[in-house]
């Protein structure tokens, strides 16, 4: 937005960029070994108010068992994942856990990466638990850190300051969305539905439709770095690959083409999703949907699934949504849970 | 000590914008960036402020006396943009990039529960500049929304309107039906009511807009910038395509005010004072929030012929990047700051309290336009000694072109003459007659130094007024912007330019020890440091750095740098090392003087030039960026080294603004270093550690005098076959009067062999990613012998344009790549060897001589050495010399 002619612009940002290379600037982390530590029970530097030391164990309760990271990976990690991290533990699994020494893990490589993972487990063929119940927050995050030892020193990357988090409540987060499919197109109003414990449901809101369930961490928005309007990312792997196909009416025997007009979003505690009207093309609405998104659960292995209360606006009809069907009544309302089972290989 | 005392007592007898208008910034939470979009206000005198990054806050105790106690409370995140918000019965309003959105907070615990879609009726295609702004209200309760164009490579600065309605300002009714309102727009980043209850918005400079303008939205009109016109039949779903280059023939609504380009680069919304006195003597005038110079604009507008235009003029300075202003119920005004990728001054996030201090500025309050001049109502009483008539009033008359280039010089600069200045009885009011004042022109007027009664000094002592039409005159159909014919390509605009710190921003100086390359901004602990961050957006200075004189000596010269001071900087530009002109912070005084920033150093001795005030401050402060133009002629000598003209300042502007013009330069300045005056000599820029510049470019003009040198010249190329060259690898032909070489690497060797000494001059375009070269005293099939003068490099050979291959490098891209350049080349054999002096456009970036003499003679070749690659010839000619 200034006068400079784009070349200029262009111009001063080529200037920068060479200049830059012969600056030596240096495009690589480097992870200070110690870092892991950094974040870990610092029992080594207690300190009074004044900044003072205090005397070796004048004030001090009698020494108990500390809780460390270590030990607690003993405790709750080491049958699967072996003591070392090598993924050799004494548990019988299909698939051996994870092995740490490799320096990758399921949903990234920051901190937070980890925290998810350890809170939250993981779904799945080869699944781990979630230690949310188990565990208090600091204990997870001591969890994390020694599982970072046990990592290379240069697998951990920092959290982008981009990135948004999920906490204990949903989160939604509209943005240009990119292809799910190399070459695809982008989808510009797009809509990413992010539940505690890693699960991300991915919308077109345009169409309405689901695009995919992903798991770990949420979103890196991109667009907020330049001038903005670039597609976010979003950053958990996707999971499950729902039905894609058209919202359709059934009335006195006519199908009738509808679309979905978006409506809004909602977020209730831990839970969120969408509302829509199902619309011919006169403009009628035949039906109101509000849409839950309701994640996997680990613990029985049931598949994500989306839950689709329908109201009905006074005419009797069959309602089609992708990968079920429901009667309206005319006068009540109709709800559907519909499972998404088609999982995507990994 | 006594000097010291002094300068206190000077410093605080000056008045600044201070002492009436306070501006405090808000501590922000901790991690967070305030990138502010949207402003509003709750009942319960919250702010609510809608961010860039989506998030949507509830601020308390933005309106207490003490900030420290300011509360923010994240009301919703994730939302798609949020460059415009509304409060309607205390329920939040956002407008998103794709739709607007009521936030409803179902619990009442302070966080939105709900995002109800009003309407999202509006087209995306997933270009990253569909912006969506807003969000004023009017009285029926229906919003108004604006719409960027999308900007698509190659050619981004050609807006498009790819889906509906982009480039246009929607109304949304209660029910949320859109309905396409006006058409025209580029990047309207404001919108809003005036006191009158009129829309307003303004727009940003580029295709299609001169400058920033302000625009009275009227329902079915049309405002300029085409693509938008796609939409404007409703029954066409499609829309019709629009030229992107020809100028549309619907009728076009001119701006109500065009703001200066040195006021305003990137503007935001605008706000009437209706505080009924609280914010101070400008009841129901105009607030303008400004990005790029960071400040706030004043303006008023009246009805001349039956359509609002009006004036415009700096009312606060140093905001920050202000996107958004706001009144808040206790009459402050408060600005949202934002900058990301749009440049801006710092702070560049934030938000801002602007809140008068009960004391009345000296200030010219409003004006209106007469058939022969303006009437200048002013907040105070003109002090009686002062006779206006014998002051000069400076006022200058411009217009500008329409077209599909990047914004518009002003052009037709004008200067008026002052018939007379008559004051009114109470002294409150002047009548200002001007000579020949024309319409469809902006007027820039700029007032005397004079005082109020009570001794205060003018504060802002211009405005720009736009003159669509005059009072009492005929109505012209003609507009400030005028169609003009369009250039026919982009390049054409850098053609001649030679960059200096393009590329490598230090192989341009003899030395560039001290400097970095980082982003810098001003130290908020101590203004006087640079706080640096890592970034390449600007070529910052240290303490005890060497200046930075360039390698190459100029004669006539037009120079562009932009510069960056932190408070009590100094440094100066060097012309030829021999004239100075002075870049130094310091607080603007009412009359410019020697020690204001931009001034002319005196001559040594000060004897034969007692040096130069600018004609007024163009100088904003520390912290800013400020674009410095100059354009300086040589002095001339004649053959026996006698001076036959003295040096002369043609011309000098900062942003645009006019501060010196036609000055000699008899002799060089105190301090200077270069010696005795000469043809030609470098540029210096003296280090000092408050000194950052980006962006240095000079273009050495067309020798102006005398028929051109046509002696012994011949052309080699014909302009219409290869005749005379042989072709050895490559696809060479000639097209359009081109000669091309494409396709895989080749030469095409010249017919004349065994050339000695030569002098050849071409003008060669490059594409990117293409290295050629010109090469001389070489053999075709002998790979290594002779000589190459680099036309263009690619990718990482640090031997770039200018250089003479494998001896003399230049490692700065001096010239753009894709533009047409003049390069010019001489090989002499000297006692010393042979000698070799390559020029472009004008710049002379190799003398060099060989004392091994390697290559005595040979053929001369153009080599195109990139698979894939493309290089173009104009014109080559080629003069033999020597015996």
């Amino acid at each position: 937005m200034t006068r400079l002619s784009p070349a200029v612009g262009l111009a001063l940002a080529g200037a920068l960029v060479c200049a830059a290379s012969c600056g030596g600037g240096d495009a690589e982390t480097d992870v200070d070994p110690s870092a892991a530590d950094a974040n870990a029970p610092e029992d080594a530097d207690v300190a009074d108010a004044d900044g003072e030391p205090f005397e070796d164990d004048m004030f001090l309760p009698p020494p108990e068992e500390p809780t460390t990271g270590a030990g607690l990976f003993a405790q709750h990690c080491a049958s699967c994942h072996g003591l070392t991290g090598d993924g050799r533990g004494t548990t019988e699994l299909d698939r051996p856990a994870r092995n740490f020494a490799e320096g990758g893990f399921s949903f990234g490589n920051t901190r937070e990466a980890l925290f998810q993972t350890v809170s939250a487990g993981l779904p799945g063929s080869n699944p781990m638990p979630g230690f949310a119940e188990l565990l208090e927050e600091d204990e997870r995050w001591m969890l994390v850190d020694h599982v970072l030892t046990l990592a290379p020193v240069d697998a951990v990357e920092e959290t982008p300051l981009t990135e948004m988090l999920v906490g204990e409540r949903a989160v939604i987060a509209r943005g240009i969305l990119p292809a799910l499919e190399a070459g695809g197109d982008l989808v510009p109003r797009g809509l990413l539905v992010g539940l505690p414990g890693g699960c991300t449901f991915e919308y077109d809101a345009e169409r309405c439709a689901l695009l995919a369930v992903r798991q770990g961490r949420f979103a890196d928005r991109t667009d907020w770095l330049g001038r903005g309007g670039t597609p976010l990312e979003p950053l958990g792997e996707p999971t499950h690959a729902p039905a894609d196909a058209p919202f359709a009416i059934e009335h006195e025997e006519r199908e009738i083409a509808v679309h979905a007009r978006f409506r809004g979003t909602w977020v209730s505690g831990r839970a969120g999703g969408l509302e829509y009207d199902l619309v011919d093309d006169e403009g009628t609405v035949w039906a109101g949907v509000r849409e839950t998104c309701v994640p996997p659960s680990p613990d029985d292995a049931t598949p994500p699934r989306r839950r689709l209360e329908l109201r009905g606006r006074g005419k009797d009809a069959l309602v089609r949504v992708p990968g079920d069907e429901a009667e309206l009544d005319g006068e009540g309302a109709a709800t559907l849970t519909i499972d998404i089972t088609q999982e995507v290989s990994r | 000590m006594i000097a010291a005392l002094l300068l206190t007592a000077l410093a605080q007898d000056v008045p600044r914008e201070d002492d009436y208008y306070v501006v405090e910034h808000l501590p922000t939470p901790d991690g967070e960036r305030f990138e502010v979009g949207g402003l509003g206000f709750l009942s319960d005198g919250r702010l609510v402020v809608s961010t860039r990054r989506g998030q949507v806050w509830l601020v308390e105790g933005a309106l207490a006396d003490d900030l420290a106690d300011v509360r923010y409370h994240l009301f919703a995140e994730g939302l798609q943009d949020g460059l415009g918000l509304s409060v309607v019965d205390d329920v939040v309003h956002v407008v998103q990039r794709g739709e607007l959105s009521r936030l409803v907070d179902e619990d009442g615990d302070d966080v939105c529960d709900r995002m109800e879609v009003v309407t999202d009726g509006w087209g995306l295609s997933g270009n990253y500049h569909e912006f969506a702004f807003g969000l004023p209200r009017d009285a029926e309760g229906n919003f108004y929304v604006s719409l960027n164009v999308s900007f698509f490579s190659p050619k981004w600065w050609l807006g498009q309107s790819p889906v509906p309605y982009r480039g246009w300002v929607l109304r949304i009714t209660p029910d949320g039906d859109v309905e396409p309102f006006a058409c025209g727009f580029r990047s309207p980043c404001g919108l809003g009511f005036d006191a009158e209850g009129n829309l307003l918005a303004t727009d940003n400079q580029g295709d299609w807009v001169a400058s920033s303008p302000i625009l009275h939205v009227q329902e079915g009109r049309f405002y300029g910038h085409p693509a938008s016109l796609a939409w404007r039949d409703p029954s066409d779903a499609w829309g019709e395509p629009v030229s992107d280059v020809l100028p549309p023939d619907a009728e076009r609504t001119p701006p109500a005010i065009w703001i200066p380009y040195a006021w305003s680069r990137s503007t935001g919304n605008l706000v009437p004072d209706t505080s009924g006195g609280a914010f101070g003597p400008f009841d129901r005038q105009l607030f303008i929030a400004e990005m790029t110079n960071g400040s706030l604009l004043r303006g008023a507008l009246e009805r001349v012929q039956g359509e609002l235009q009006g004036w415009v003029a700096p009312f606060r300075l140093r905001v920050g990047s202000a996107c958004r202003v706001a009144f808040a119920p206790d009459g402050s005004l408060f600005a949202g700051l934002t900058n990301r990728g749009w440049g801006g001054l710092s702070p560049s996030d934030g938000i801002a309290r602007v809140r008068w201090t009960g004391r009345t500025p000296f200030e010219v309050r409003d004006v209106h336009l007469l058939e022969d001049g303006f009437e200048i109502d002013f907040t105070q009483p003109v002090a009686p000694e002062h006779d206006l008539s014998q002051l000069a009033l400076d006022v200058r008359q411009y217009d500008y072109d329409y077209w599909w280039e990047y914004g518009s010089p002003e052009r037709h600069e004008v200067r008026r003459e002052v018939a007379s200045v008559q004051l009114s009885r109470s002294r409150t009011s002047a009548v200002v007659r001007v000579a020949g004042l024309e319409p469809a022109m902006c007027a820039r007027v700029l007032l005397p130094a004079i005082t109020s009664d009570s001794g205060e000094p003018l504060l802002h002592r211009e405005f720009a007024y736009t003159i669509n039409q005059l009072p009492g005159r005929e109505r012209t159909t003609e507009q400030v912007s005028k169609v003009v014919e369009p250039p026919t390509e982009r390049e054409s605009g850098n053609e001649g330019i030679v960059w200096l710190m393009y590329g490598d921003a230090q192989d341009s100086f003899e030395s560039a020890e001290g400097w970095e390359l980082c982003d810098v901004d001003i130290d908020l602990e101590d203004p006087t440091r640079f706080a640096r961050s890592p970034g390449w957006g600007a070529f910052a200075s240290s303490a005890g750095a060497d200046d930075l004189v360039t390698r190459y000596a100029f004669g006539d010269i037009e120079l562009h740098v932009e510069f960056y001071l932190a408070e009590g900087a100094e440094s100066t530009l060097w012309l030829q090392d021999r004239y100075g002109i002075r870049l130094a912070d310091g607080a603007p005084s009412p009359v410019a003087t020697l020690d204001d920033c931009a001034a002319l150093l005196p001559s040594i001795g000060g004897g034969a030039f007692a040096g130069r005030a600018p004609d007024r401050s163009g100088y904003r402060g520390a912290g800013d960026w400020h674009e410095l133009d100059v354009v300086f002629r040589a002095p001339r000598f004649d053959a026996s080294g006698d001076k036959l003209e003295d040096a002369r300042l043609v011309r000098m502007k900062i942003d645009d603004v006019l501060l010196h013009e036609a000055v000699a330069l008899p002799a060089p300045s105190e301090g200077a270093r270069g010696g005795v005056e000469a043809a030609e000599g470098p540029v210096r820029i003296a280090a000092d550690d408050g000194l950052a510049i980006r962006i240095l470019r000079v273009r050495v003009p067309a020798a102006e005098e005398g028929e051109p040198d046509t002696t012994g010249w011949t052309r080699a190329f014909d302009g219409e076959t290869l005749a005379g060259w042989t072709a050895a690898g490559g696809d060479w032909r000639v097209e359009e009067g081109e000669l091309v070489g494409s396709g895989s690497p080749g030469t095409l060797w010249f017919g004349r062999a065994g050339l000695g000494d030569f002098e050849v001059r071409a003008r060669v375009q490059v594409a990117e990613d293409t290295d050629a070269g010109l090469l001389f005293r070489a053999a075709p099939g002998e790979a290594g012998g002779g000589y190459e003068a680099q036309l263009h490099a690619a990718g990482d050979e640090p031997a770039k344009t200018g250089s003479l291959v494998d001896h003399a490098i230049v490692r700065t891209e001096m010239v753009e790549a894709g533009t047409w350049l003049e390069q010019r080349v001489r090989c002499t054999e000297t006692p010393e060897g042979t000698r070799v002096e390559i020029w472009i456009n004008g710049v002379k970036s190799v003398d060099w001589v060989d004392p091994d003499r390697g290559a005595p003679t040979g053929q001369l070749g153009i080599a195109q050495q990139t698979e894939g690659g493309e290089v173009r010839v104009r014109s080559l000619e080629l003069r033999e010399l020597g015996d």
